[in-house]
């Protein structure tokens, strides 16, 4: 299994319900940083794991229509 | 030898405690500035895959395309027409399949509001490249690479 899917299987156990409306990053399986801006989540994220892909997911807690 | 994708739903904890699942495709989303992964709401009711402009900004997609309007459920959305390399990825690396360039629009970023929603894959580029089955009672989602070349849709 590839270190991508490894996290994907971890994100679909979780419940992140805690961040609410928040973008959060992911690095293998653990949650490394949250924020409302996901461009700046994804920058820092880049540059606290350089040599990793972030995992990046918004927290959407409202039932809603696509 | 064909090879099927298969992903799941994720159980999502609502504000008023109850729960809703969501069908999540993990993609590889790529540009000129590196790439993301992301585990994309697939929806067949969208005409088209929609990135918000803050994820487009990061990977490096183009977004000086023609501008347009996306019409949601009452409410509409400033959009750029561009294209993405999205890549679905496998459980295991060969199974990956790449689509090099898959029509999508950006949202642009709002004057009175920071909020971005999440990247949705739509029908255009994606539902011609797979055939797409949803089995929410098995939790599955399968995607299967269409036999038939595709044809996106011209703009």
């Amino acid at each position: 299994m590839t270190n991508a899917y490894s996290s994907y299987e971890w994100f679909l156990q979780q419940d992140l319900s805690r961040y609410a409306g928040r973008w959060v990053a992911i690095v293998g399986k653990t949650v490394v940083g949250s924020g409302t801006s996901v461009q700046k989540l994804i920058e820092e994220t880049r540059k606290k794991y350089p040599r990793q892909k972030p995992f990046i997911t918004k927290v959407k807690t409202k039932l809603s229509v696509l | 030898m064909i090879m099927v994708l298969f992903y799941k739903f994720k159980k999502d904890r609502l504000d008023d405690g109850s729960y809703v699942a969501r069908p999540r495709i993990l993609v590889e989303l790529a540009g000129e500035r590196g790439s993301i992964l992301i585990p994309a709401l697939i929806d067949s009711g969208s005409d088209t895959t929609v990135i918000p402009y803050g994820i487009a900004a990061s990977v490096g997609l183009s977004t000086d395309g023609p501008k347009d309007k996306l019409y949601a459920y009452r409410e509409s959305s400033e959009v750029v027409h561009s294209k993405a390399k999205i890549t679905f990825l496998g459980k295991e690396q060969r199974q990956s399949v790449t689509l090099p360039a898959i029509p999508i629009l950006v949202t642009l970023p709002r004057a009175d509001s920071e909020e971005e929603e999440d990247i949705v894959l739509g029908l255009d580029g994606v539902f011609e490249a797979f055939d797409v089955t949803f089995k929410k009672a098995e939790n599955k989602i399968i995607l299967k690479p269409a036999i038939k070349n595709y044809f996106s849709r011209k703009r």
